[in-house]
């Protein structure tokens, strides 16, 4: 991954570290918040907030922020991400640990995990503004189908929609996330997304 | 589809998917069309995507706007509700109509769930009945509370305005819209509705919504507005700031808080009166049901930090208000966070962005009030709603405000609150210590970077947890700044830009030069340690050097020159060691020229003279071949300079320059003495004659070779703002138009200084000095001569108008700079002798009493200081001479005699006749006076005294006439 841009901000993590690391993070704020958002279980909603979590990001990333200078194998975002990913898992552990070891089930990490815990806080997310008695209704109806629709997609197209419309990475980025090249993360994007709206058009034509 | 073009469409889908999230509209067509060998793919393709990043935003877009609205009732009690006319946290407003006495009143209905049990409830009966007691122009009237149907409501009188925050969100996006013009700059007609002050904006609002039918569509009609000048909106939100300040003012001398003060509960007529909304209100319906209500963070926003942890006080209430001032002046929040906790931490712990960054161009007393009404300790705020309001009527009046801008020692004080383990470790090493105690003393004035600044030494030296050298370096660079030309030459045309606009100017105290020269002594032992060390030994010497300034500019004549003489001694040793060496050379001829300026400041311009004349020696050690350093040319130029130096004439007080105010009375001998008020032709005074320096080479000569040096410098390095000073002081030390002198070698020199300096103060807002000598530069008479000449030089009056600002400026800013006092006052001086010339006597009169009330303080509090006793008398003199030309004989004898009093005693104890001429004048128009008014004895006494040589009264003897 070599675009000029992800080469400046290592440069800059290079001189200013710390200061750097948390200019990139305020920047970045929102996507990484999605990241968090869309992960964290729900029994955690109330107790914290995303951005509790990528604070304690911040402290993780600026412990691991020298390791990562030696050797930048990814585009810094993308090892943000990483950090914000780690962090959730920690966080998870703390707040549920002992229930999620009985369930023998890890934090739902798209991709590593149980494939509904995503695709359920996508729906959330995707319909989260509807309010009406009568769109109540119909949110529930379709927040059931486009849950269908995301159970029955591979995995990986999944995530790829996840991490290209909620995370807002680019497309390099989503290569770099799947170790995949660009032009296969690109393919596998179209894919998903075209797939994705056939089945809800074809699911909305069954029922009319 | 062939593989290559499936490739195609990918990529294009990637470019138009970034393209959506970029906020850009790329259209489908577009895409088909660029490419219609793939446009049915594209199609198919590019829908999906819009389809999904659709349903993607759709969630992250929204905003608080879409909480479930619940249905109205239809009646409560008396009331028939009519419409819904606002909504917040504390629940929603209603307009409704008083069935029984058919008024129209507004009926707010509390969210159903704050006051679920009934103990709640009656406290909120209790508290609304308390705030119903209250009477004021700018409080809401509460009628009464009720509760039906299950709602808790309260009725008060219906208000014909709007809540702040939608005045503010409209200000806020009509300063967005209007791109680049920023508020009251420059106003071109199209951007918008041009209005003058909050009550226009809000009338223009007003009747925008009702031609747009309905309220909820005023948000998005008719363009932005812009007001006809900023100073006129400032001046309308203070007035705003005052009319609140009293209502909070009279709540709380009832013992009724408000603790919510904020935008949305202050509401504003087309009159421009501003009505609190919700007294009380706060207390009852706190906590839960607001953040369930979901208005938690625009209610947060104003909250003072101690009400997190559940202390309010009046001056929780001072601290919203400042917060909802800020907000409207800075047209921004002053803490923004996209969610609670972070919102909360930035309230608790960050100060408050002076205002002035986000806005260089609101005045710095406004900044300074909203600042103390925002400290994040309530000990730190106004303490009362009535001392703000106070310290806003004295800025609408343009009297001194009373708020003080936050010293050191309070900034370090409260960091070690807030930073309590991290103070304690500091202070540990004894050598710390000292560097707290410097920090701590001195005056520094900008709160958030000398903050970091202050924060980051600690850490430092934290860490060396020893002396440190270093640590020494910051601190002496940070209170003793360098001119900016050491720092930015490597960086030339222009890349010193940045940092180098935020230069800001330390204040001064004697104190500061006590510490430090308490540091030297740090250095001095280190370089002992290091024996041999050239750099540390050249540390040593720097430091004496900077004391020197700092004394320098203090007035310290004597002390100034001691810690000069020390630094050349230190570097004259380095030369020899180290010949040839172009940064000792070029210190060794800095320090003559300071030694020189201390000498010309006391006075003597003939020691001064010799002193420059060393430091041109010292230069000429280094060869002018290949190009020198940039700082070499520099300090050759200022050579030029000091030697063209007109005498008597002194510029600013900044560092490199000579600290003494300007047309000094007491410039010694061959000084020039203060402008005469009154040497008509007939008059000629000797002093104005022709120079009486030592050295008799034309000044033009000298200034034109300072000249040829700087313009190029100034053009290599253009952000060295040291350059661009020097070169404003040769231009404005050339004598313009002399009569009986060739034509001057530089056309309208004083027309080029004040460009430079125009330029300069509006570069680097914060650095006073480049403001006092722009204003030097206006109050400078274009003809040559001690005085303005108003029909030779009609623009005069602007000028020293403009001047007058400035200096007034300074002098709040700066109070125990007694340079810019003496500005001041000088100047307020020339004003009234134009006043006079242009037969405006009543005015004049007006500029010199002000004048000598201002020098009658500076007399009082620098009594050693002789110029001022003499500037003293030069003031009683002029008034004198104004009120005997008007009949007032009375006063002028007075006057007169206080003059010669001071002139003699200035004699005597100087033991000099340096102002004898102006004791000879004052005699001899006291012996008019006295004339006119029958006293022929002391008249004749006078006129004796007026032929005396020299006066010979001894210091404790006033009497005039003996």
């Amino acid at each position: 991954m070599h675009d000029e841009s992800d080469d400046s901000l290592v440069e800059s993590l290079r001189r200013f570290g710390e200061q750097a690391l948390a200019e990139i993070l305020a920047a970045n704020m929102e996507r990484l918040r999605r990241i968090v958002d869309l992960r964290l279980d729900s029994r955690l909603a109330g107790r914290l907030d995303a951005a509790d979590v990528v604070q304690e990001a911040f402290l993780a990333a600026r412990e691991r922020l020298p390791r990562f200078l030696r050797e930048p194998r990814v585009p810094v975002i993308v090892w943000l991400r990483g950090v914000v990913l780690d962090t959730l898992v920690d966080v998870h552990r703390r707040h549920l640990g002992a229930k999620m070891r009985d369930a023998g089930r890890e934090v739902p990490l798209p991709g590593v995990a149980s494939p509904d815990a995503t695709s359920i806080s996508m729906a959330a997310c995707l319909l989260g503004d509807l309010t009406s008695p009568s769109q109540a209704a119909m949110r529930e109806e379709t927040a059931r189908r486009i849950d269908q629709v995301l159970a029955g997609m591979d995995p990986i197209d999944r995530e790829v929609l996840l991490l290209r419309h909620f995370e807002q990475l680019s497309n390099d980025e989503v290569a770099s996330v799947l170790g995949v090249k660009k032009a296969a993360a690109s393919r596998r994007y179209t894919r998903a997304v075209t797939r994705f709206r056939e089945v809800i058009e074809a699911i909305s034509d069954l029922h009319g | 589809m062939s593989d290559s073009e499936q490739q195609l469409v990918d990529s294009l889908a990637d470019e138009f998917l970034d393209r959506l999230q970029r906020g850009e509209a790329p259209t489908i067509a577009e895409y088909e069309q660029a490419h219609p060998e793939c446009a049915a793919e594209i199609r198919r393709v590019f829908a999906s995507v819009q389809m999904f990043e659709q349903l993607a935003r759709r969630r992250w877009s929204k905003g608080l706007s879409g909480r479930a609205a619940g249905r109205p009732p239809e009646r409560l009690g008396d009331y028939r509700i009519l419409r819904e006319i606002g909504r917040g946290g504390m629940g929603v407003v209603y307009e409704a109509e008083q069935l029984s006495l058919g008024r129209r009143v507004a009926v707010k209905v509390l969210p159903s769930q704050s006051l679920a049990d009934a103990k709640s409830a009656q406290r909120f009966a209790r508290e609304a009945q308390t705030a119903a007691k209250l009477r004021h122009t700018n409080i809401v009237p509460v009628f009464g509370v009720g509760e039906d149907q299950g709602y808790h409501y309260f009725v008060m009188q219906r208000i014909e305005g709007l809540g702040l925050d939608v005045v503010l969100a409209r200000l806020q996006a009509s300063a967005g819209e209007a791109a680049g013009a920023r508020l009251g700059s420059d106003v071109s007609p199209a951007t918008g509705r041009v209005v003058s002050g909050l009550d226009e904006l809000l009338q223009a609002i007003l009747n925008e919504s009702t031609e747009a039918r309905g309220p909820d569509e005023s948000e998005q009609t008719a363009g932005p507005f812009t007001f006809r000048c900023a100073t006129a909106y400032w001046r309308s939100v203070v007035d705003l700031g005052i009319q609140v300040a009293e209502a909070l003012q009279h709540a709380h001398s009832q013992g009724i808080l408000h603790r919510d003060i904020k935008p949305a509960n202050l509401l504003l007529d087309a009159q421009g009166i501003v009505c609190v909304a919700d007294f009380g209100l706060a207390k009852v319906i706190g906590g839960e049901s607001l953040s369930q209500s979901g208005d938690l963070v625009g209610t947060l926003r104003y909250m003072a930090p101690e009400q997190f942890s559940g202390n309010a006080d009046a001056r929780s209430d001072v601290y919203s208000l400042g917060l909802t001032l800020y907000e409207l002046l800075a047209l921004r929040p002053a803490f923004e966070a996209s969610n609670r906790s972070e919102l909360i931490r930035k309230i608790t712990q960050d100060d408050v962005v002076g205002l002035r960054r986000v806005n260089p161009q609101i005045p710095r007393d406004l900044e300074t009030i909203v600042a103390k009404a925002t400290a994040r300790e309530p000990g730190a705020r106004y303490q009362s709603a009535a001392q703000l309001g106070s310290d806003l009527r004295c800025y609408l009046e343009d009297r001194p405000i009373h708020a003080r801008r936050v010293t050191a020692v309070e900034q370090l004080w409260r960091w070690c609150r807030r930073n309590r383990a991290v103070a304690s470790l500091a202070a540990v090493a004894v050598s710390l210590l000292a560097l707290v105690a410097v920090v701590a003393t001195i005056g520094y004035v900008r709160t958030s970077r000398a903050n970091t600044q202050v924060k980051a030494a600690l850490a430092k030296s934290e860490r060396i947890s020893g002396l440190s050298l270093e640590a020494l370096d910051e601190i002496f660079e940070r209170f003793a700044p360098d001119r900016s030309v050491a720092r930015s030459e490597a960086e030339p045309a222009g890349a010193a830009g940045a940092d180098a606009r935020t230069l800001v100017q330390p204040v001064l105290s004697t104190e500061t030069a006590a510490l430090l020269e308490h540091m030297i002594s740090f250095y001095a032992r280190l370089a002992q340690a290091g024996a041999g060390d050239v750099e540390l030994r050249q540390k040593v010497a720097d430091a004496h050097r900077r004391v020197g300034d700092i004394r320098q500019r203090l007035g310290q004549a004597e002390q100034a020159e001691d810690a000069y003489l020390q630094a050349l001694e230190q570097y004259q040793q380095l030369q020899r060691e180290r010949p040839g060496d172009p940064a000792v050379v070029c210190e060794v001829g800095r320090i003559h020229n300071e030694v020189g300026n201390v000498q010309w400041a006391r006075g003597r311009p003939a020691a001064a003279h010799a002193a420059y004349r060393k430091a041109l020696e010292a230069l000429a050690a280094l060869p002018l071949e290949p190009s020198p350093p940039a700082q070499f040319r520099f300090e050759l130029a200022r050579t030029y300079y000091f030697l063209g130096k007109r005498p008597g004439r002194e510029s600013g007080p900044g560092p490199p320059d000579p600290k003494a105010e300007p047309d000094r009375p007491d410039g010694g001998r061959p000084g020039r003495p203060p402008p005469p008020p009154h040497t008509k032709g007939d008059r000629p005074d000797p002093d104005f004659g022709p120079e009486t320096m030592p050295d008799r080479e034309p000044r033009d000569v000298n200034l034109n070779k300072a000249i040829a040096i700087l313009e190029p410098l100034v053009g290599q390095y253009p952000a060295v703002p040291e350059y661009r000073l020097m070169l404003a002081r040769c231009y404005r030390e050339f004598p313009p138009q002399e009569p009986g002198r060739p034509t001057p070698s530089v056309q309208d020199p004083l027309d080029k200084a004040t460009a430079v300096l125009e330029k300069l103060a509006e570069d680097y807002p914060d650095v006073s000095d480049y403001r006092y000598e722009l204003s030097e530069t206006l109050a400078t008479p274009r003809i040559q001569g001690p005085r303005f000449i108003p029909a030779d030089d009609p623009a005069a009056e602007r000028r020293l108008r403009q001047a007058l600002e400035i200096s007034q400026e300074l002098a709040r800013e700066h109070p125990n700079i007694p340079d810019y006092a003496s500005a001041q006052i000088h100047i307020h001086h020339k004003l009234a002798h134009v006043l006079r010339d242009t037969g405006r006597a009543e005015e004049a009169e007006a500029d010199l009493r002000t004048a000598l009330d201002l020098q009658t303080v500076l007399v009082r509090q620098l009594r050693a200081v002789s110029s001022y006793h003499v500037w003293q008398a030069v003031i009683q003199e002029s008034l004198a001479d104004l009120q005997r030309e008007r009949g007032e004989l009375n006063e002028a004898r007075t006057l007169l005699e206080a003059a010669v009093a001071t002139l003699r005693d200035c004699q005597a104890r100087e033991r000099t006749s340096a102002y004898q001429h102006l004791l000879v004048r004052n005699y001899e128009n006291l012996a008019d006076v006295l004339d006119r008014l029958g006293e022929r004895e002391l008249a004749a006494a006078a006129r004796r005294q007026a032929q005396k040589p020299v006066a010979d009264g001894n210091p404790g003897e006033l009497a005039p006439y003996r």
